[in-house]
């Protein structure tokens, strides 16, 4: 966890350099914070924790239903589209407030 | 929100970047350094002159499994091409390229009636042009510049993240106009190449 979280965080200092350097050719860069999601990877860092941990944000997140992979994957389309056309250089967090309480 | 095609196929970040560039297409995102925590990223590749018809492609590395697989589903759409870059398991890039090329999976609230066999799918087949994306530790100057084609063909050893980006060449673009993937970049005397950089979406 240790490392995932610092590498959460250095990513989002390459967002920003990134966006920067790259803001006057119209490119925008972002960076999605999602939520814990049953993935893969995710269940790599847990590891047997999984289960509680995945539990325990969901009832944290709104409506208690807990972050789904397609609410990510909007989220990216949305910020991917015209709508976003002023985001640039951000690390948006997505995880149905389930953070607000860690 | 509008509809993905119509977004797409509008693309304005793409035409001025295209002015800026030189050539019809250029990197138009590159969202992510695709850590272990955060391994998928969707890069626009190009798409031509924006005007009605044109083919947007996006690129999702790390899009076989998990998140990168969401969005892969969620861009796709007739006016969009998806590339899918993965690293390890090909069944789940076949089974992607499947569902994906095939229609709505049973159940899915996703319309896909007008979402018809125009774009093209890509996984599996990969091992060509698009290679230097399947990778599941891919950063940025990576991607870029083994998509030049520097070590097409082999995987290196070991873990690209410990591998010494100063080493690597120059970075070069790769981009996908309408259906097709070019390299547009120049080799390492900075010459551009040419039409034999070209390859269908069929054969990559």
């Amino acid at each position: 966890m240790e490392r995932s979280g610092s590498l959460r965080r250095s990513l989002r200092a390459l967002v920003r350099y990134l966006a920067a350097e790259l803001a006057s050719r119209d490119v925008r860069i972002n960076a999605i914070d999602a939520g814990p999601l049953d993935t893969e990877a995710y269940r790599a860092v847990i590891g047997p924790y999984g289960e509680q941990h995945l539990a325990d944000t969901r009832t944290r997140t709104v409506g208690g239903r807990g972050l789904a992979l397609e609410d990510v994957a909007r989220f990216a389309r949305f910020i991917s589209c015209p709508n976003g056309q002023m985001i640039s250089g951000a690390a948006l967090t997505i995880d149905g407030g389930a953070s607000i309480y860690a | 929100m509008l509809a993905p095609t119509s977004w797409m196929a509008r693309a304005d970040s793409v035409q001025s970047c295209t002015a800026a560039g030189g050539d019809r297409a250029a990197w138009i995102k590159l969202s992510a350094l695709a850590v272990k925590t955060c391994r998928w990223c969707v890069h626009r590749l190009a798409t031509t002159d924006n005007q009605q018809g044109e083919i947007m492609a996006v690129f999702v590395a790390g899009g076989s499994k998990g998140i990168g697989r969401a969005i892969a589903l969620e861009l796709a759409g007739p006016d969009v091409d998806v590339v899918v870059g993965y690293r390890r398991d090909d069944a789940a890039a076949e089974s992607l390229a499947a569902e994906l090329s095939s229609g709505p999976p049973t159940g899915s609230t996703k319309q896909w009636t007008n979402w018809s066999m125009r774009s093209t799918y890509l996984t599996g087949r990969l091992d060509r042009t698009l290679r230097p994306f399947r990778s599941r530790h891919v950063c940025l100057d990576q991607v870029r510049s083994r998509a030049a084609g520097a070590q097409v063909g082999e995987d290196p050893p070991g873990d690209r993240g410990q591998r010494d980006l100063a080493a690597l060449p120059r970075p070069r673009r790769l981009a996908a106009v309408g259906r097709r993937v070019e390299h547009l970049l120049s080799d390492q005397s900075g010459q551009p190449r040419g039409p034999s950089g070209i390859w269908s979406a069929r054969d990559l």
